[in-house]
């Protein structure tokens, strides 16, 4: 199924990550984007990030989606209910 | 769960591999016909993931590499190697085969995860940088992270292989267990557990002198963690390379599988140094280096003080 650029265009750009201690750059955020949106680039300390280009981001959220440092806080969150 | 002590029974392949030689057995298992994907130093001794079908690109990926890995574009290789059928292990960090997992977001029978205990990633921007600091503008040919021939499995000593010079230290060990230099993610790590998003999880076997003291001649040994009944299949046909005991996983407990490391009071302080300062005094403060004129004056102070106490 072909995301749709008009529908999601309304949606904002994902955000991959608020601290940095919630990246682990495993770059499946980066393999996952079907527009080849999101680049691998260094920060200060010479650790790779993910970085999404505003103007090829379809909002599909996809990447959201196969982070597994997210999965992980959301099993351990879903645990301790 | 199960828990093994396991070395290789072939002793040149142990005395060559970081632990116990179990990652070069189950990988033996690809080599006819599979695809093996792994962690390798590139030509100016970054670590990278790469895919090799032979035995000569699969020896590159033996022993660890204590430096973050770089995956490019791994994950989608490895995918269409899947598609197509191929027998695919997969081999690296938690983290690593965690994301693996989720970016394909169902099973494969053709697919082997191997994960690797880990501490937590060193960043590879100082890695770069030690290694200009130590081989002072020489030509590297090798690196051993931890050179088994000269020193012993627990001694953890790291040797630079110049040309026409061998250089042994242990600044990036201590950079490495000071844990200023890993990455953020690491002090929050979710899989330091005993649950594991490998079918293998692979260590070293710290504590093998209670687990299993018959195997412990500090040449190395590997613990070996399997998780699943695939993990259990391929052991299974790797037993015929190995020897194996089965252990308790209470005498197993390594750090890293009990909780992440903190993060280090000085981490903050330590960045501002790195982006300051040159990196002999990193390697004064951080790595525990005492550099040879310092070494020298001590000898012959040492050295003035027997013979002035001869006298």
């Amino acid at each position: 199924m072909e995301p749709n650029n008009k529908i999601q265009n309304t949606n904002p750009i994902p955000i991959l990550y608020e601290r940095k201690e919630d990246c682990c750059g495993c770059t499946a955020c980066y393999a996952i984007c079907p527009r080849q949106a999101i680049s691998m680039e260094d920060d200060l300390e010479g650790f790779a990030y993910p970085h999404i280009d505003a103007e090829k981001c379809i909002r599909c959220q996809m990447c959201m989606k196969v982070c597994p440092i997210k999965e992980a806080k959301r099993s351990v969150t879903a645990r301790q209910r | 769960m199960n828990v093994y002590a396991v070395k290789h029974k072939d002793e040149r392949i142990r005395a060559t591999s970081r632990s116990g030689g179990i990652f070069t057995a189950i990988s033996d298992l690809f080599l006819d016909g599979g695809v093996v994907y792994g962690c390798v130093l590139d030509e100016n001794y970054n670590a990278i993931h790469v895919r090799t079908e032979n035995k000569t690109g699969r020896d590159l990926m033996r022993g660890s590499k204590y430096i973050q890995s770089r995956l490019g574009d791994c994950y989608k290789q490895i995918k269409n190697d899947l598609e197509d059928g191929r027998h695919v292990l997969f081999s690296g960090t938690s983290c690593q085969v965690a994301g693996f997992r989720c970016f394909l977001k169902k099973d494969y029978n053709n697919l082997l995860c191997i994960d690797i205990v880990c501490h937590g990633v060193p960043s590879p921007k100082v890695w770069k940088t030690y290694l200009d600091w130590i081989s002072k503008g020489k030509t590297i040919i090798n690196v051993d992270f931890r050179n088994k021939k000269d020193f012993g499995w627990r001694d953890h000593v790291e040797t630079i292989f110049c040309k026409n010079k061998k250089i042994n230290s242990q600044v990036w060990t201590y950079l490495f267990y000071s844990h200023n230099i890993l990455r953020p993610v690491c002090y929050e790590c979710p899989y330091k557990s005993i649950d594991h998003p490998g079918d293998i999880t692979i260590a070293d076997y710290w504590g093998i002198e209670k687990a299993c003291p018959r195997l412990d001649d500090n040449k190395g040994v590997s613990l070996v963690l399997v998780n699943t009944e695939k993990g259990s299949l391929y052991f299974e046909k790797a037993k015929n390379d190995i020897v194996w005991y089965k252990t308790r996983i209470e005498d197993s407990m390594q750090h890293p599988l009990i909780e992440p490391e903190k993060v280090p009071d000085e981490r903050n302080q330590f960045w501002k140094d790195f982006e300051n300062k040159d990196f002999s005094y990193i390697a004064r403060k951080y790595g525990n280096y005492t550099p040879l004129w310092r070494r020298t004056l001590r000898k012959a102070k040492h050295l003035i003080k027997k013979v002035l106490g001869k006298d």
